[in-house]
């Protein structure tokens, strides 16, 4: 196996994934810092989006020197015309950036209730192992519904308990998914 | 004069209650089935299937076929009133859909898709009758090679998703296709950017995939700015209830009927499936329309063009499945089984042998597609109330249905973490710019076109897709259809230039 091979099996790893992950935050910090003087604020949202395009198409790249050679055409053959298409226009998109070509960064709001959201929606997840889902839905609507600034009660209870009572009835009793009971159930 | 008496005989047995409620409870429950994001048709069709163990023959097929139907159009409801497609083949209904529910006009979005899905079922139906056995013979000649060239038709379709920035466009395909190849390499079985994931070794599933980009971008863009107060979101809440008129429904009639030929052709080759036909027939009508820079902005052509190619797609299917057996989709590879269990064989000896259940299956297909209608008219009025709910209530219950939705599919909390980031990098790519439709159709498309692709190869070569005529046509309008709007932009630009 040749070095780059070796590169590419180890970062199709959990450990290999880890290190993608911290590097990428860094390289896209990095470029947003070196830039800042550069480019004007209404093209930085795109130009971060197709660097972390191009940074994904460069790893997915290294990772298809890892696949084993097979036939005539091999599993590498068709992600590397993928990642070759994606890589040309993310470069033609630099390009255009850079030239003042490209139309503009949409007007976009602010990013703080969508992070907060994204934070409770995380959580909610990440708990229902642990209340199972009826509970932690229950408590993920109410809270969600709240955060929102939305405070009649009498909605929010008959709106989240209709809710846990649907799914129960017709995803867990009829349709038989095994939703996660929880660990406070079992206990 | 043989199939006139053979269709009489098959109404005939349609007379009386049992059968009409039998194609009522499919009709609803598939209904059901696709309006749930995360529920498939095949798999409305396999929960149904115990329930029919011990009907007769006939009512099991027609129960069946039923609710394979009805999912089809259910899908649509959730694209059109919360930008969350029940099923794939109802992605493209969103692109217009669910604009026309931004506009206040969710009415029309749900009458449309339902009169669509309605005449393209028809359709679909019509064909099959008419045209089931040399359709087949032409179906079971498709080489890997032309499914390749079907495929790389459907990815021209970017071109048309991508609106004005067609690079972008072309980069979320590639995004897309690149997504696809996520999983163990189905012909050398190499682990392919799994990370070392069990989870990832089938690849992103697709259902998480679309509800993360469709439904969970949506609702973080609505979160970056303030949530109106009151009850109620669009500007015209009279608009709310409003239905399209007979007349705005004959003035679809072109892109209807043109989208159900194509839905039906394209369902009649195993594995091309719904989606591809909803996404070519959505590409073709924007490509024939007198306003293409409507669409993706609530144009009804849109919407009449997908839904009524999804519909039609399903008699397409069937066409392979009765008359030699094989199945076009999943939901018809349920259906065999559903054959299989009451000792009927599919193929050309189920014609003659039992032709009163062909083609009274055949009719009840016809009268489902007409109980799709009356129940979809009576419930779209309920649909549409879902537009006025306060934003505050629907952000948390999209959110869960998504959670919901995701986990259904596998029993997998992987799936719903894959579908959060999913929503996660459709908000940013959105935010900047980045059309999420193509990424869609790279998923869609990319392991039909992947398998096809090195079937081929391995079969005749790299030569084949040039030796063999459909083949070489295909690519020949793909590569066509691709380059059009870039021609079409630079002629546009030329003539806008001042003369000197």
């Amino acid at each position: 196996m040749s070095s780059l091979a070796k590169f590419g099996n180890a970062m199709n790893s959990p450990m290999g994934l880890l290190g993608i992950i911290i590097v990428f935050i860094g390289f896209l910090i990095l470029c947003d810092f070196a830039t800042r003087k550069v480019l004007p604020k209404y093209y930085r949202g795109q130009f971060i989006v197709t660097l972390a395009l191009m940074y994904i198409s460069l790893v997915f790249l290294i990772i298809t020197y890892s696949f084993r050679k097979s036939g005539q055409v091999t599993a590498a053959m068709l992600p590397r015309l993928w990642i070759y298409g994606l890589l040309g226009c993310c470069i033609y998109t630099l390009v255009s950036i850079f030239r003042g070509k490209e139309t503009k960064d949409p007007e976009g709001g602010s990013f703080k209730m969508p992070l907060i959201y994204i934070g409770i929606c995380i959580a909610y997840v990440a708990l229902m192992p642990f209340l199972g889902f009826f509970i932690d839905s229950l408590v993920f609507l109410v809270v969600g519904i709240v955060v929102l600034k939305y405070y009649r009660w009498k909605v929010i209870v008959c709106i989240s308990i209709g809710w846990i009572a649907f799914n129960y009835f017709l995803f867990y009793k009829l349709f038989y998914v095994s939703f996660p009971q929880g660990i406070i159930l079992h206990l | 004069m043989d199939l006139l008496n053979h269709l009489i005989l098959g109404f005939s047995s349609l007379f009386g209650i049992i059968p009409i409620l039998a194609i009522t409870a499919g009709v609803v429950f598939g209904i059901w089935v696709g309006a749930m994001p995360g529920l498939s048709p095949s798999m409305g069709v396999a929960l149904m299937l115990p329930f029919t163990f011990r009907m007769p023959a006939n009512i099991s097929l027609i129960m069946l076929t039923a609710v394979y139907l009805a999912s089809n159009y259910g899908g649509s409801i959730t694209a059109v009133t919360i930008n969350t497609p029940g099923t794939p083949s109802a992605i493209a209904t969103a692109f217009d859909g669910y604009p026309l529910a931004q506009q206040g006009k969710a009415g029309w979005g749900l009458g449309i898709s339902l009169v669509a899905s309605v005449v393209g079922g028809l359709v679909g139906i019509i064909i099959l009758i008419l045209f089931s056995k040399p359709l087949a013979v032409v179906a079971v000649k498709m080489h890997p090679a032309e499914y390749f060239s079907l495929a790389l038709l459907g990815l021209t379709s970017v071109a048309s998703l991508g609106g004005k920035n067609g690079i972008k466009a072309f980069g979320m395909a590639m995004f897309g296709l690149l997504l696809s190849t996520v999983g163990l390499d189905p012909i050398s079985g190499v682990k392919r950017f799994t990370f070392g994931q069990i989870e990832l070794f089938d690849g992103f599933n697709l259902i998480p995939a679309l509800i993360g980009l469709f439904a969970l971008s949506e609702v973080f863009e609505r979160l970056e700015t303030k949530l109106p107060e009151t009850s109620g979101s669009y500007k015209d809440v009279k608009n709310e209830g409003e239905w399209p008129k007979w007349r705005d429904y004959w003035k679809l009639k072109r892109v209807t009927l043109q989208s159900s030929l194509v839905g039906t052709l394209i369902g009649i080759f195993p594995g091309a499936g719904s989606s591809i036909a909803s996404f070519l027939s959505y590409d073709l009508a924007k490509r024939t329309s007198k306003t293409p820079e409507t669409f993706g902005k609530g144009n009804p052509e849109g919407v009449a063009a997908s839904e009524a190619a999804n519909s039609a797609s399903v008699g397409g299917a069937m066409v392979p499945l009765l008359t030699l057996g094989i199945p076009g989709s999943a939901s018809t590879a349920v259906l065999i089984s559903a054959l299989m269990i009451h000792d009927l064989v599919p193929g050309p000896m189920l014609f003659s042998q039992q032709p009163a259940l062909v083609y009274g299956l055949f009719a009840s297909m016809l009268v489902a597609n007409l109980i799709i209608f009356v129940i979809g008219l009576l419930g779209s009025r309920l649909w549409v109330k879902v537009a006025l709910i306060p934003q505050q209530l629907l952000i948390p219950l999209i959110i869960s249905i998504a959670v919901v939705g995701s986990f259904a599919v596998n029993n997998s909390l992987f799936d719903v973490f894959a579908c959060l980031g999913f929503g996660v990098v459709g908000w940013l790519l959105k935010r900047y710019g980045f059309p999420m439709a193509p990424i869609v159709l790279g998923m869609v498309l990319g392991s039909l076109a992947e398998s096809s692709f090195r079937r081929a190869v391995i079969m005749g070569g790299y030569s084949v897709f040039f030796t063999r005529p459909a083949s070489l046509i295909l690519i020949l309008v793909s590569i066509l259809f691709f380059a059009l709007p870039f021609i079409q932009a630079h002629r546009d630009k030329k003539r806008l230039l001042p003369k000197n």
